[in-house]
C-alpha cells in the first residue's frame, strides 16, 4: 500500500520549500537590481568613456572645429578680403601684394624658428610710448620700424621716413588679419610684444587696433584691453589678463569674423553674464551619442580653446544628464594637445595638396 | 510484492531530486554571476585603456619639459667642478647655429639632428638630489601657539631627503648619498609610462609617447640590435609584442623656442605720469597707491612653440 | 515469496525528502545565494572604480597641463629684501614642483584638513605615510583651472570627482632658486634708454644711501615712495649719473632728466652731448664717426668690463640720439646736427677727449640698431654678468641665471624682523659663483647695500662666514636621466565628504610662504606693520595665500550654524568684493589659516555628512600616473 505524506512531513516540506524558493526569490531580486544598476553604471560608463575619449580627439584634431574632409563643415575658413578665419590658408589670407621687405620673403615661412640671434625679430618700438598720451619727446621710432615703406608721419615727425625695419611689424599684422586675435597670439612667439607702428588711420604712433586701451569692465574689438593707464605695448600675459581671446567655434561668417577680433571678459571684472557670453562663443559642444536608446544617458562633450593670462588652455568637458535619476554631472578638464598652428599643419591647402594651411610640407 | 522496476528507478531518480534542482539553480545563478563579472570586468578593463591613454598623453607634456631642459640643462662638464657648463638652447641663443652647445663652437652639439632620446619614466626609491616632500617647511601656528597666525619663516628651505645635519652642525657627511640616490624603481612605477623624441631640425622633434611597459623600443628589432641586456628587460619577443599591443602610442611633432614670455606687465611706469621709464617697484610695499610689483615671470629653459598630433605612426621616430 | 508489509512500509517511507537531503539543499542554496549577493555588487563597485578611474584619468591630464602651462608672474609680491627670511621669495610657495605650484585658489589644488586626511586608510597604509613624511593629500575644486574669476562662475553640477583625493608619490629634486632675494634678477629696460631708475620708497639711510637724493621734478604726487636713480649704484658705474643728470659751470643742465622736463629742441641737444661724454669718458667714440650701418661686434676687443661700457654706451647715445627726430627738421638732421664737447661739474676726465661730433639720421638708425645688437650679444652670452640690464625687446631663456641653494654648508642666520626670533635660509650657489660674485652689484629696493653686505644692521651673512655656498655642490646642470625627475600622482576615491565636520575642520597647516609679507621698511612699527603693508589682490598674488582662501569661512558662527543653512556671506570669496584674510588680527589671521573650515563643495551652505568624526573610511587606490617634475619655473608655451 502506498505511504503518502503525512501531514507533519508535507508542512515540514512546504515551510522548507518555502524558504529556499523565498530565499531564491530575494536573491534572484537582489540580483536582478544589482544588474540593472550595474549596467546602468555601465552604460553611463560607456557614454563617459566615449565622451572623454572624443574630448581628447577633439582636443587633437580639431575636427568639429574645422573637418578636413567636408567643406561643409569648414565654418572658419573665409574671410573678407582684409580679415581672415583662423582655418583659412595663409595662401588666400597672408599673401601681401609687397612680396619683399627688408630683403626677406613678406610671408609666412613654416620653417623658419625665428632665432633669438637674428636682429629681424627685435622689437624696435619704443616700448616706454604710450599710445594716446605721447608727445614724442624721446623722438619718432616710427623712423626706425614701421608697417610702411614711407610713413607720414607728418609735420611733427619731419614728413616722409624711411624705417630700415618693416618685417616683423608686417608679420604680425598678417598674422593678425589672417588669424585673428587667438590666432595671433598663437603663431606669436612666447616674448612677443603687441604693438606695431601705423594703421588704417595715422601713420605716427602705436596702431590703435593693437594698442588702444578701453575702460575697464568692458568687452571690446581691440586686443589692448584695460584702461586708460595700460597703453604701453604688452606681452601675452597682461593682453589676455582681464579679457581673454578664444577660438570661435559657433559663429560662421562676418559674425565669426568678429568674435576673431574680440575678448571676452571672465578675469576680475567679470560676472555670471560674461562666463555665459564666453560659453556661447567659445565652447563647441555636441552629442557624443547621436542615435541614442531612451534609457541611456544624453552624453555631450564639449571643448574650448582660448588664451588668458597667456596659457593656452585647451579645455573639455563630458556632461550627462541621467534618464533615471534626473542628474546632471560633468567632468572637465584641461590638456596639452594640439596648438592652432599645429592643426592647420595637419590640413592641406586645398589650392595645393602637397602643402598644409600654413604653406609648409604637408605631413599630418 | 515486489515493486516493478520502473518504480525502482522513479524512486531512485526522486531521491536526488531537489539535490539536482538546488544545483541546478545554483549552476544558473553561477551562469549569469559569471557572465556579469565577465562584463564588468570587460568594462574595468576598458577604463584601465583609458588610465593609459591618459598616462599616454601625461608623457606628452614629460617630453616637451624634458627638451625644454635638455636645452640648457645636463651638460655639465666634471672636469670643471667650480664652473657649471650650461646650454644656450636648441637654436644657439648667441648665433644661431642648432645646439646644445656649451661653448662657440659647432662641433660641440651634443644631440644633433637625428639624434633619438629614449626615456622610460619610473620612479626612483629616491633620486638624486632629493629634497623632502614635506609640504610646509615653515608652518603657521595655529591658536594653541603664542606665534598663532605669525607667518615667521624661521627655517631653511628646501630641505635634502637625506639628513644634512639640520638643525644641528650642517655638513656634507651625507653628500655622497644626496648626488647617488636610490636608482631602484619603485614597483608600482614601474612599465607604466616612456616618451621618446628624435630631433628631425634645428627646433622640431617627433614625440612619441607610450602608457605601457615596452620602455619606449619601437620594435623587437630595434630591442635585439640593442644588445642582451635590453632582451634580458623583456625575456622574449612574445612578451614584448604583448606589452607593446596592450599600451596605447601617441605621436606629435614639436617645436621648442628661446622665446619666454614676458615680463612687461607693470615694468615701466604704465600709469599716466610723464616719465614712462620709471620701473615700477620690484616690491609691491614700496609701490604707491596700487600696492603692485613687478610681474616676475621666469623661465630659464624655453617655450614650445607649436604641438601637432600626427595622425599615425611616423615612418621615423 | 511476497515483501513483507514492513518491506512495503521501508519501500514508502524513502519516497518523502529526507532532512539530511533538505539540510544539504539549504545550504547548497544559501551559499549559491550568498555568493551571488557577493559578486553582484562587486560588479557594481566595479563599474564605480571604474568611473573613478575616468575622473582620475581627467584630473591627472589637468593637473599635469595646470603643472606647466600656468603663469608664473605675481605681479603683487615682495621679493627683494636684505636676508632671504625677510620675504617668501625663495620658499615652498614659489617652487616648482607640482603640489606646491598648484596648491593655490586659483590653480585649483586644495590640502585636505589634516584631521580629515589622518582618519583615512589605504592600501599598505600608504596615505597615512605620505603624511607621515609631511607631505598632504590634496582635493580639487570643480571648474578651478579655467583660470575664471570663481564668483563669475555659477555653482557646478555636483562633481563627483570631488570624491577623488590624492598625493604626490616620490620626491622632487632640488629645483632652482626663483628668485635672488637680494637682488631677483633679471632687471630688464627697453634697448635704447636712459640710465635704470624708479620706484622705492624714500629711505635715506636705510634701503637708500643717506646721500641718494630722490630725482626732483618727477611727478610729486608720490611723496614718501617716489623715484630714485639705480644704475649708478647698482651696476657699478657712477659715470652714468652724468647721462641721467648733470650740469655745466654755467648750472645749465644736461641728461635724461634735463629733457624730461624741458622737452625741447636744446634740451635733446643736451642730452647727446652728455651721451657722448659719456662715450668719452669709457674711452670710445671716433668708431661710431659716420656709421650708417650698425656694428655687429664689439669695437675692438674689449674685456668683460669693456663690453658693458659699449653696452651701456650705445644704449645711452641711442636714446638720446632719438630724441633729435622729434625736434630737428629732417632736412637738417639728414645733414646732420653739430654737438660740441663738453664738460661737467663733478665729472671725471674723459679716457679720451671729447670732439665735435656731427650726427645725421643716418647716424641716428644706425646708433639704434648697434645698441640692439650689443645689447642682445651681452645678455646672450653673460647670464652671470648682472651689471647690464637685460633688454626688454627680446627676452629669452638666457636672461635668466641658473641659481640654487647650497643644503650641505652652515645657513645663513638672523632674525625675523622686529622679533628676536632666529632664521636661517641656505647660502646660493651659481653655475658660474666665481663671475657672479665679481659682477653682481646691487639690488634695486635696498640700494644702500652691497650684495653681500657685511653691515651689521643687515645680517645677509653669518658673521663673517662666506655668503656663497660651495659652488662643487651646484647639481642643476648636471647631465640627468628623465627618469630621475619622475613622480607619480596617485589618486583614490573616498567619500571625506560623508563626515559632519567636512566643511567645519580647519584648513591643513598653511605655510608661512603663502603669506604676502613685506620686506622691512623704515616706518614699520613691529612684525604686524609688515603682514598689513601691502593690498592682498587675488587677480595678482598666485602663490600666495591659504589654498582653500575663495572657499573660507570668516566667521567662527559657522560651526554653530544650521546644516545646509546659506553661509554666502561668510565665504572669503574673491578680493575684489572683500580682503578678509590680511592683517594681525584674530580674525584676519584665522580667516587667512582657515581656522573655521571651508566650503569645501563650494555649494555656499554649510553641509554635514551623517559620518561621525570618530569613524575611519577607507580609500580605494584608482589609479597611478608618472609624470616629469621639473626643476626650474616656467610655462611650457
Amino acid at each position: 500500500m502506498r505511504r503518502a505524506f503525512s501531514l507533519i512531513e508535507t508542512c515540514i516540506a512546504i515551510a522548507l520549500g518555502s524558504v529556499i524558493a523565498g530565499a531564491a526569490l530575494a536573491c534572484l531580486r537582489a540580483a536582478s537590481s544589482a544588474i540593472a544598476s550595474a549596467n546602468r553604471l555601465a552604460t553611463e560608463n560607456s557614454c563617459m568613456r566615449a565622451g572623454f575619449t572624443a574630448a581628447l580627439d577633439e582636443a587633437d584634431f580639431w575636427q568639429a572645429v574645422d573637418r578636413a574632409d567636408d567643406p561643409t563643415r569648414q565654418r572658419l575658413r573665409g574671410g573678407d578680403g582684409v580679415r581672415w578665419l583662423p582655418f583659412a590658408p595663409f595662401s588666400l589670407s597672408f599673401a601681401p601684394t609687397e612680396s619683399q621687405i627688408d630683403g626677406l620673403p613678406n610671408r609666412w615661412t613654416p620653417t623658419d624658428p625665428w632665432p633669438a640671434h637674428d636682429p629681424r625679430y627685435w622689437f624696435r618700438g619704443n616700448l616706454a610710448e604710450h599710445t594716446m598720451s605721447t608727445d614724442n619727446r624721446w623722438g619718432y621710432y616710427e623712423n626706425f620700424t614701421h608697417l610702411e615703406a614711407a610713413p607720414d608721419l607728418g609735420p611733427g615727425g619731419s614728413g616722409i621716413a624711411s624705417p630700415r625695419h618693416r618685417w616683423l611689424f608686417n608679420q604680425m599684422e598678417g598674422l593678425k588679419n589672417a588669424l585673428g586675435y587667438y590666432g595671433l597670439c598663437e603663431y606669436l612667439p612666447a616674448n612677443a610684444l603687441y604693438a606695431v607702428y601705423g594703421d588704417r588711420d595715422s601713420a605716427v604712433g602705436w596702431s590703435h587696433e593693437w594698442s588702444a586701451p578701453t575702460p575697464q569692465g568692458i568687452e571690446n574689438n581691440y586686443l589692448s584691453q584695460r584702461g586708460a593707464d595700460c597703453d604701453l605695448p604688452r606681452g601675452d600675459y597682461v593682453l589676455t589678463m582681464y579679457h581673454l581671446f578664444a577660438l570661435p567655434v559657433n559663429a560662421s561668417g562676418a559674425a565669426a569674423l568678429a568674435e576673431t577680433r574680440h575678448g571676452l571678459l571672465t578675469g576680475r571684472d567679470s560676472n555670471s553674464a560674461h562666463v555665459a557670453a564666453f560659453e556661447t562663443h567659445a565652447r563647441w559642444t555636441e552629442r557624443t551619442l547621436a542615435l541614442r536608446p531612451a534609457h541611456w544617458p544624453d552624453v555631450r562633450m564639449s571643448v574650448a580653446r582660448y588664451v588668458a593670462h597667456g596659457r593656452f588652455t585647451t579645455q573639455c568637458a563630458v556632461r550627462w544628464l541621467s534618464p533615471v535619476t534626473g542628474d546632471a554631472v560633468e567632468l572637465s578638464f584641461t590638456t596639452l594637445a594640439t596648438s592652432l598652428r599645429g592643426a592647420r599643419q595637419q590640413r592641406v591647402d586645398p589650392g595645393d595638396p602637397s602643402r598644409d594651411l600654413d604653406g609648409g610640407t604637408y605631413q599630418p | 510484492m515486489i515493486a516493478p522496476r520502473w518504480s525502482r528507478t522513479a524512486r531512485a531518480t526522486r531521491d536526488g531530486t531537489v539535490l539536482i534542482l538546488v544545483a541546478g539553480v545554483a549552476a544558473i545563478l553561477a551562469a549569469l554571476a559569471i557572465a556579469f563579472l565577465g562584463r564588468m570586468r570587460e568594462d574595468a578593463a576598458e577604463s584601465r585603456m583609458i588610465t593609459r591613454e591618459a598616462q599616454a598623453r601625461i608623457m606628452l607634456v614629460a617630453a616637451c619639459s624634458y627638451l625644454r631642459e635638455a636645452s640648457r640643462l645636463g651638460y655639465d662638464d666634471p672636469a670643471t667642478p667650480t664652473v657649471h657648463e650650461e646650454a644656450f638652447g636648441w637654436v644657439d641663443v648667441r648665433d644661431g647655429t642648432d645646439g646644445p652647445k656649451t661653448r662657440e663652437d659647432a662641433s660641440s652639439n651634443a644631440f644633433p639632428v637625428g639624434s633619438v632620446a629614449r626615456c622610460p619614466m619610473h620612479l626612483w626609491t629616491r633620486t638624486r638630489f632629493a629634497i623632502s616632500t614635506a609640504a610646509c617647511a615653515n608652518p603657521i601656528a595655529d591658536e594653541s601657539s603664542p606665534d598663532f597666525g605669525r607667518p615667521y619663516l624661521r627655517n631653511p628651505d628646501p630641505r635634502p631627503a637625506v639628513d644634512n645635519g639640520w638643525p644641528g652642525s650642517v655638513d656634507a657627511a651625507r653628500w655622497d648619498d644626496f648626488a647617488r640616490g636610490d636608482p631602484r624603481p619603485r614597483p608600482t612605477s614601474v612599465g607604466m609610462a616612456w616618451f621618446r623624441v628624435k630631433r628631425i631640425a634645428s627646433s622640431r622633434f617627433v614625440v612619441a609617447c607610450g602608457g605601457g611597459g615596452t620602455e619606449g623600443w619601437r620594435d623587437w628589432n630595434e630591442v635585439a640590435a640593442a644588445g642582451p641586456d635590453a632582451i634580458a628587460r623583456f625575456g622574449h619577443r612574445e612578451v614584448f609584442d604583448a606589452l607593446r599591443d596592450d599600451e596605447p602610442r601617441l605621436w606629435y611633432r614639436v617645436e621648442w623656442s628661446p622665446a619666454v614670455s614676458d615680463n612687461m606687465y607693470q615694468l615701466l611706469e604704465n600709469r599716466i605720469h610723464i616719465d614712462h621709464y620709471a620701473w615700477r617697484a620690484f616690491n609691491a610695499s614700496q609701490d604707491f597707491g596700487d600696492g603692485r610689483s613687478q610681474a616676475m615671470n621666469r623661465n630659464p629653459v624655453g617655450t614650445i612653440r607649436w604641438i601637432q598630433r600626427l595622425a599615425g605612426e611616423p615612418a621615423d621616430w | 515469496m511476497v515483501a513483507g508489509s514492513g518491506a512495503r512500509s521501508g519501500h514508502a517511507a524513502k519516497r518523502g525528502f529526507t532532512l539530511f537531503e533538505i539540510a544539504v539543499s539549504l545550504a547548497i542554496a544559501a551559499t549559491a545565494v550568498t555568493s551571488v549577493m557577493l559578486v553582484f555588487p562587486a560588479g557594481m563597485k566595479s563599474q564605480t572604480m571604474a568611473r573613478y578611474q575616468i575622473y582620475a584619468a581627467a584630473k591627472a591630464l589637468e593637473l599635469v597641463d595646470g603643472y606647466t602651462a600656468f603663469h608664473t608672474a605675481n605681479p603683487a609680491m615682495d621679493s627683494e629684501a636684505p636676508a632671504p627670511w625677510m620675504v617668501s621669495s625663495t620658499y615652498g610657495n614659489l617652487a616648482p614642483d607640482l603640489e606646491h605650484r598648484l596648491a593655490s585658489f586659483r590653480f585649483g589644488l586644495f590640502p585636505l584638513p589634516i584631521d580629515l586626511a589622518r582618519r583615512i586608510d589605504s592600501d599598505g597604509d600608504e596615505i597615512q605615510r605620505i603624511l607621515d613624511d609631511g607631505a598632504y593629500l590634496y582635493y580639487s575644486q570643480p571648474l578651478a583651472t579655467t583660470g575664471f574669476k570663481e564668483t563669475a562662475v555659477g555653482a557646478a553640477p555636483p562633481n563627483e570627482a570631488q570624491r577623488l583625493v590624492f598625493a604626490v608619490v616620490g620626491h622632487a629634486q632640488q629645483n632652482a632658486l626663483t628668485h635672488f632675494p637680494w637682488k631677483n634678477w633679471p632687471y630688464y629696460v627697453p634697448y635704447p634708454s636712459p640710465p635704470a631708475h624708479g620706484h622705492g620708497a624714500n629711505e635715506p639711510g636705510y634701503s637708500k644711501p643717506a646721500n641718494r637724493t630722490p630725482v626732483a621734478g618727477m611727478p610729486s604726487a608720490f611723496r614718501a615712495r617716489t623715484v630714485f636713480l639705480w644704475e649708478d649704484l647698482g651696476c657699478e658705474d657712477p659715470d652714468m649719473r652724468f647721462v641721467f643728470d648733470a650740469a655745466d659751470d654755467t648750472g645749465t643742465a644736461y641728461g635724461y632728466r634735463d629733457h624730461l622736463k624741458t622737452h625741447d629742441r636744446a634740451s635733446a641737444e643736451r642730452y647727446c652731448r652728455a651721451a657722448l661724454w659719456y662715450l668719452a669718458r669709457k674711452g670710445f667714440g671716433a668708431e661710431l664717426d659716420g656709421i650708417t650701418a650698425g656694428l655687429t661686434d664689439w669695437v675692438g676687443a674689449p674685456d668683460q668690463a669693456g663690453r658693458r661700457d659699449q653696452v651701456r654706451a650705445m644704449r645711452f647715445l641711442a636714446h638720446a640720439a632719438s630724441c633729435l627726430t622729434a625736434y630737428v627738421p629732417r632736412g637738417e638732421l639728414d645733414a646732420g646736427v653739430a654737438l660740441a664737447p663738453v664738460a661737467f661739474v663733478g665729472a671725471p676726465a674723459t679716457a679720451i677727449a671729447m670732439r665735435n661730433v656731427v650726427i645725421t639720421s643716418a647716424n641716428i638708425a644706425a646708433y639704434h640698431d648697434t645698441c640692439l645688437d650689443f645689447a642682445m650679444r651681452f645678455a646672450s652670452r653673460h647670464p652671470y654678468d648682472w651689471l647690464v640690464p637685460r633688454p626688454l625687446n627680446r627676452q629669452t631663456m638666457m636672461d635668466f641665471p641658473l641659481l640654487q641653494w647650497d643644503l650641505f654648508t652652515a645657513p645663513l642666520s638672523g632674525t625675523i624682523p622686529h622679533t628676536a626670533i632666529r632664521a636661517e635660509q641656505w647660502r646660493p650657489i651659481a653655475a658660474d659663483t666665481d663671475t657672479l660674485s665679481r659682477s653682481i652689484g646691487r639690488g634695486f629696493q635696498f640700494m644702500n647695500l652691497d650684495v653681500p653686505s657685511t653691515d651689521p644692521a643687515w645680517p645677509s651673512g653669518a658673521g663673517g662666514a662666506p655668503f656663497w655656498g660651495d659652488p662643487s655642490r651646484f647639481t642643476l646642470a648636471e647631465p640627468f636621466a628623465p627618469s630621475e625627475r619622475c613622480r607619480q600622482l596617485v589618486f583614490w576615491a573616498v567619500d571625506w565628504q560623508a563626515w559632519e565636520d567636512f566643511e567645519t575642520a580647519p584648513s591643513a597647516p598653511v605655510d608661512a610662504g603663502r603669506y604676502p609679507l613685506s620686506a622691512p621698511f623704515l616706518a614699520a612699527t613691529g612684525f604686524a606693520s609688515l603682514m598689513e603693508r601691502f593690498r592682498f589682490m587675488d587677480w595678482q598674488q598666485f602663490g600666495y595665500r591659504n589654498p582653500e582662501k575663495t572657499l573660507a569661512f570668516t566667521n567662527p558662527s559657522v560651526a554653530t550654524a544650521a546644516t545646509g543653512s546659506d553661509v554666502a556671506a561668510f565665504i572669503a570669496g574673491n578680493d575684489n568684493v572683500a580682503v578678509h584674510d590680511r592683517g594681525a588680527t584674530p580674525v584676519a589671521m584665522s580667516v587667512f589659516s582657515g581656522r573655521w573650515g571651508a566650503d569645501r563643495n563650494a555649494n555656499k551652505r554649510l553641509d554635514r555628512g551623517p559620518v561621525p568624526r570618530s569613524q575611519r573610511l577607507r580609500a580605494s587606490t584608482v589609479g597611478r600616473f608618472n609624470y616629469y617634475d621639473l626643476r626650474v619655473m616656467g610655462e611650457i608655451r
